[in-house]
C-alpha cells in the first residue's frame, strides 16, 4: 500500500514539477490533483460521474471532483447518469446529477451504452432498452448468449454467441442482421456503431477471428471489409471508432490496429505491451490516448493516428480510467484523479 | 460372435445420447428448464455442487471466455458471473456459469472431464450453484440440458397443486379441485404443478424443495387440448417459444409453477378433463375432473 502511495507520489510530484514538451506540439502538462474518499459533497450540474475501481463519484470541469461513494450493489455508470440495484426494493434505482430520475421495477441488471439505459437479464439473454425518462422502448429474448452491444441515440447493436450481428431502432424493429462467415466457429466478440450509424465494426468468429466492417446500404448493413486475425482471444477485445466514427481501431497481437474506415486496406499501428484499456482522441485531433495496462506498470501512451508514439508516461495503478476533452486530460488511477492540461501549440 | 455385435450396436445406441458429462459428478439439480423465478423463465438447469472443480462435458473449442470481474471490453453485467462457452463437435455449444476460469489461449481445445477452473462460492456456503445452458447451433434453439447430460436420480412423482378455470371475459377463477360445476362457455385451463426436489446441502433454502415439470397434456372429453414437452426454446422476433407451440413461452408458462394450457369449450352437461405432468425422468401425476357445465 506504502508502496503504491510513495509511486504515486512521486509520479504527481515529477510530473508538476516537470511538465513534458511532446514532440507532436503539444504539452500534457499537470493541473491538479485528487485523492478519492468517500464524501456527500454536492453534484455540480456540469459533472460526469466516473467509475474507478469500487469507487463512483462525481467530476466538473468547473468544480473538480464532488461526491464519492462506494459502488452500490450492480451500479453502473453513464458520464451523466447512475443505476444501481435497490434489493429492498427489488428496483433499479437512475440518478442524475440532481438526485433520483425514476425507479424500474423487477430484478434486471442495468448497464449504459452512450448515455443510453439497458438491462440484461440474470441469464444474459433477454435485453429491455430503457427512454430517457425509464419509459420501455423494446425487449427482446434471444436464442443465445448475447456477448456485446452498441449503441447510438436511434439504433442499437447486438452480437450473439451463435454469431449473429442484430441491428434494432428505438422501437425494437429489425434495422438489419448479419451472420459473419469465414471462420470455424461463428460467433461475435465486440461490436461498435458509428456515430452517424453508418458504419459498423465487429470481432467475429474463431478460427480465425475476423475483423468486418459493414455499412449501411439502404435499409440494411452488409459487409464491405474483412480481414482474418493473428489475435485468436476467445473474449471480447477492444474495438470501437475514434472521433465518432473517422477512424477505427481494434486490438490486434502487440498492437492496436487503426484503419480509415473508409479505406481500410491500409493499416497503421501503434505498439502495445500490455493489455489495452481507455481508448480516446480529442475531436478534431490527430493524436490518440490509450492505457496499455501492464503489471506491474501501465503505460498512458500518446500517439498520432498514422502511428507515430508521442509519449508513453508510465503508472502503476491496477484500476484506471481517460477521460479527454480538448484541452484536458483527466486520468483516474486507483485512489487518485489527476487533471492534465492538454496544449496543442 | 452375435453377442459382441449387440453388446457393440447397444453401446453405439446409448453413448451418442448422453455424450456429455456434468461438469461435476456430484451435481443435484435445482432448478429445471423452464422453471419460472419471478418474471425470468430459466432456458437451462440449475445445479449445485460441492466439488472445488468443474470440468468440461465434453471435447470442444473454448469459444467465449468470461472471468468475473476482469473485463473491461464488454462487460455486460447479468447473475452468470464467470463462465465458459465451449464449441462441441456436434453443433452444440454449452455454457457453464459460476466458474472462475482457468487462463486460457485462443484456440483452446479442453478435452472431455478437463477442468475449467474454480467454482464461484458464495461466502457462507459449502456448494456453488451453477447454470448450465445448451445451444442447438444449427437448429438455432436453446435446448433442455437434461437432453444431453446423464440422469439424475428422481424417484418422486411431481405434484399437482390445483386446477383452474379462468373465464375468458370477466369473472372468477373456479378451482376445479372445489367446484364441480362451471358456466358452459370458454375457459382458461392453468395448472399449477411442481416436481419436489429432494435436495441437501447448507445452501439449501426452503423454496428449492420444488423444480419444474417436464410435460403436461390435457384431454378434454378424450380430445388433446394440449400436449408440450419442454424441450426447447426458439427465438420467435425476439420472444421466446416452446418448440412445437404458438404461443409465447410467457404466454404458456406466466408465473411461477403455473402452465396456461389455453382456452377450451366447457359444454353443457358433463364434461371430462383428464391431466397428466411428467418430470423428466418419467415420473408423472394425473388427475382428472367431472366438470359440469351449466348455463347462467
Amino acid at each position: 500500500m506504502w508502496i503504491i502511495l510513495a509511486a504515486l507520489l512521486f509520479l504527481t510530484i515529477d510530473l508538476f514539477l516537470f511538465p513534458r514538451v511532446l514532440p507532436y506540439e503539444m504539452t500534457l502538462e499537470p493541473h491538479q490533483s485528487w485523492t478519492l474518499s468517500e464524501n456527500s459533497s454536492s453534484v455540480a450540474s456540469d459533472s460526469q460521474f466516473f467509475r474507478l475501481g469500487e469507487w463512483e463519484g462525481a467530476w466538473s470541469p468547473s468544480n473538480g471532483l464532488g461526491r464519492v461513494r462506494a459502488l452500490k450493489l450492480q451500479e453502473d455508470v453513464s458520464p451523466h447518469e447512475v443505476a444501481w440495484r435497490d434489493a429492498a426494493h427489488n428496483s433499479i434505482v437512475v440518478e442524475g446529477v440532481r438526485g433520483k430520475l425514476f425507479e424500474l421495477v423487477g430484478e434486471q441488471y442495468p448497464f449504459w451504452v452512450r448515455d443510453r439505459l439497458f438491462t440484461m437479464d440474470e441469464n444474459r439473454m433477454t435485453l429491455s432498452a430503457w427512454g430517457p425518462t425509464g419509459q420501455a422502448l423494446w425487449s427482446k429474448s434471444f436464442a443465445s448468449l448475447v456477448t456485446a452491444i452498441d449503441a447510438s441515440q436511434l439504433f442499437t447493436v447486438v452480437g450473439t454467441l451463435d454469431g449473429r450481428v442484430q441491428v434494432f431502432d428505438n422501437k425494437g424493429a429489425s434495422a438489419g442482421e448479419f451472420q459473419p462467415g469465414g471462420s470455424r466457429l461463428s460467433v461475435v466478440y465486440n461490436v461498435s456503431l458509428s456515430s452517424d450509424d453508418r458504419r459498423i465494426l465487429v470481432l467475429a468468429g474463431l478460427d480465425p477471428k475476423r475483423f468486418l466492417i459493414l455499412e449501411r446500404g439502404g435499409s440494411d448493413y452488409r459487409p464491405v471489409y474483412h480481414r482474418p486475425l493473428r489475435e485468436n482471444h476467445p473474449w471480447p477485445t477492444p474495438l470501437g471508432f475514434l472521433n465518432g466514427k473517422d477512424i477505427a481501431y481494434y486490438e490486434k497481437v502487440g498492437s492496436l490496429g487503426l484503419v480509415n474506415p473508409a479505406s481500410p486496406e491500409r493499416e497503421t499501428d501503434i505498439a502495445i505491451q500490455g493489455e489495452i484499456g481507455d481508448v480516446v482522441s480529442a475531436e478534431g485531433e490527430k493524436l490518440i490516448f490509450l492505457l496499455d495496462k501492464g503489471t506491474p506498470l501501465g503505460v498512458l501512451r500518446v500517439a498520432s493516428t498514422d502511428g507515430t508514439p508521442v509519449l508513453a508516461l508510465p503508472y502503476q495503478g491496477s484500476n484506471a480510467f481517460l477521460k479527454l476533452s480538448r484541452h484536458e486530460l483527466l486520468l483516474g488511477l486507483d485512489q487518485s484523479l489527476l487533471l492534465f492540461d492538454v496544449r496543442f501549440q | 460372435m452375435s453377442f459382441v455385435f449387440r453388446f457393440v450396436f447397444m453401446v453405439a445406441l446409448i453413448v451418442p445420447a448422453f455424450a456429455y458429462d456434468w461438469p461435476t459428478p456430484d451435481v443435484q439439480l435445482v432448478r429445471t428448464f423452464g422453471q419460472r423465478s419471478g418474471s425470468q423463465v430459466l432456458p437451462g438447469v440449475e445445479v449445485q455442487t460441492q466439488s472445488p472443480t468443474l470440468t468440461a462435458p465434453d471435447k470442444g473449442d473454448a469459444l467465449f471466455v468470461v472471468r468475473p470481474g476482469f473485463s473491461s471490453v464488454q462487460n455486460l453485467p447479468s447473475g452468470l458471473g464467470g463462465f465458459v462457452a465451449i464449441a462441441h463437435e456436434d453443433n452444440l455449444r454449452t455454457v457453464i456459469s459460476h466458474v472462475d476460469p482457468a487462463p486460457v489461449r485462443g484456440g483452446k481445445v479442453y478435452q472431455k472431464g478437463e477442468p475449467l477452473g474454480v467454482a464461484e462460492v458464495l461466502p457462507g456456503n459449502a456448494e456453488s450453484r451453477h447454470r448450465v445452458f445448451v445451444f442447438d447451433q444449427q437448429l438455432d434453439e436453446i435446448v433442455n440440458p437434461l437432453l444431453v447430460f446423464p440422469p439424475l436420480a428422481d424417484k418422486r412423482d411431481p405434484l399437482v397443486f390445483d386446477v383452474v378455470a379462468v373465464p375468458e371475459a370477466a369473472g372468477s377463477t373456479v378451482s376445479l379441485f372445489g367446484k364441480a360445476q362451471v358456466l358452459v362457455g370458454y375457459w382458461s385451463i392453468h395448472i399449477q404443478v411442481a416436481d419436489p426436489a429432494p435436495l441437501t446441502g447448507s445452501n439449501t433454502r426452503p423454496a428449492d424443495g420444488q423444480r419444474g415439470v417436464y410435460s403436461v397434456e390435457a384431454y378434454l372429453n378424450g380430445s388433446e387440448v394440449f400436449s408440450t414437452n419442454l424441450d426447447s426454446f426458439q427465438d420467435k422476433a425476439g420472444r421466446w417459444q416452446i418448440k412445437g407451440t404458438s404461443r409465447p413461452l410467457n404466454d404458456v408458462l406466466p408465473t411461477d409453477q403455473v402452465w396456461n394450457l389455453g382456452k377450451v369449450f366447457i359444454n353443457l352437461g358433463t364434461n371430462i378433463l383428464e391431466i397428466t405432468v411428467k418430470d423428466f425422468q418419467g415420473n408423472q401425476a394425473g388427475r382428472t375432473f367431472r366438470v359440469i357445465g351449466v348455463h347462467a
